[in-house]
């Protein structure tokens, strides 16, 4: 996947736990995980929004693109 | 929700105790066969292989070997049967705890598909045996194969390969579903 997610990053700026955050932004500590690890195939605008938001950060603070294999056509995702 | 998972453990049960009377019924039919086929209401035809219910001429009565014989033959649908009924409660297990969509019930829905299938197979293949068998004792010229296809096989091979069919179509709502998960 060419979209790097860089949470743990941020996470770490912010001093900020991961199940601190995942309890600010309603979403369970696994899902955080998957987002965190890169596991995840696509995230909703609304969690992104809200991670900013905790954060005190913009979406490209947490993405980033690196030139890559892209993924198979019609994977999914948002 | 629950009453999925609640209707599915009964089920579930039920499936088990299919399984386990499948060879206690073959057993039982075999053992009572003279009886049971002078009994109409008692006529378990698919049993004995018979697709129209009416034994082949018989010199004499069945022999113990001839019995015992039949017994493994239409054990060939019934192992068949048996499998299917051990797909079908485990399918219902995992239903039971709430299990829908997973790679476990969709391998279990196409098992329970490919049994549905081999034991058509199986019962084509019993008919001919039965008659053979129940024939064994005759005289020269007398002896009896029968192959025979009837409207119930064709009608269970048909759900046999829908059964296979919504399996596939339950693994793309499994794909789905797991695509779901990882959107965060």
């Amino acid at each position: 996947m060419p979209i790097i997610v860089n949470l743990d990053v941020m996470l770490a700026r912010r001093k900020t736990a991961s199940k601190d955050l995942a309890a600010a932004i309603g979403i369970t500590a696994q899902n955080l995980s998957i987002l965190k690890t890169g596991r995840a195939r696509a995230i909703r605008f609304s969690t992104l929004a809200a991670i900013c938001r905790e954060l005190n950060c913009q979406p490209g603070d947490l993405l980033e693109y690196v030139s890559g294999p892209e993924p198979e056509a019609a994977e999914g995702g948002e | 929700m629950d009453k999925i998972q609640r209707l599915s453990s009964r089920l579930r049960v039920l499936f088990l105790a299919g399984m386990v009377s499948v060879p206690v019924l073959h057993a039982v039919g075999w053992a009572f066969f003279e009886r049971i086929m002078a009994t109409p209401p008692l006529n378990f035809s698919s049993i004995f292989g018979l697709s129209w219910g009416e034994p082949p001429f018989m010199a004499g009565p069945a022999t113990l070997a001839m019995k015992l014989l039949g017994f493994c033959s239409s054990m060939l649908p019934g192992a068949a049967a048996m499998y299917g009924f051990a797909c079908l409660a485990g399918l219902f297990g995992r239903f039971g705890k709430g299990e829908m969509f997973s790679a476990a019930t969709v391998r279990l829905l196409r098992r329970l598909g490919w049994a549905v299938l081999v034991a058509q197979g199986m019962q084509v293949l019993h008919g001919s045996l039965a008659s053979l068998i129940l024939t064994m004792g005759n005289p020269p010229g007398r002896h009896v194969v029968t192959i025979g296809l009837d409207s119930a096989t064709l009608a269970e091979t048909v759900t046999g390969v829908v059964i296979i069919l919504a399996s596939w179509v339950m693994d793309e709502a499994r794909k789905l579903k797991e695509e779901q998960e990882l959107v965060i």
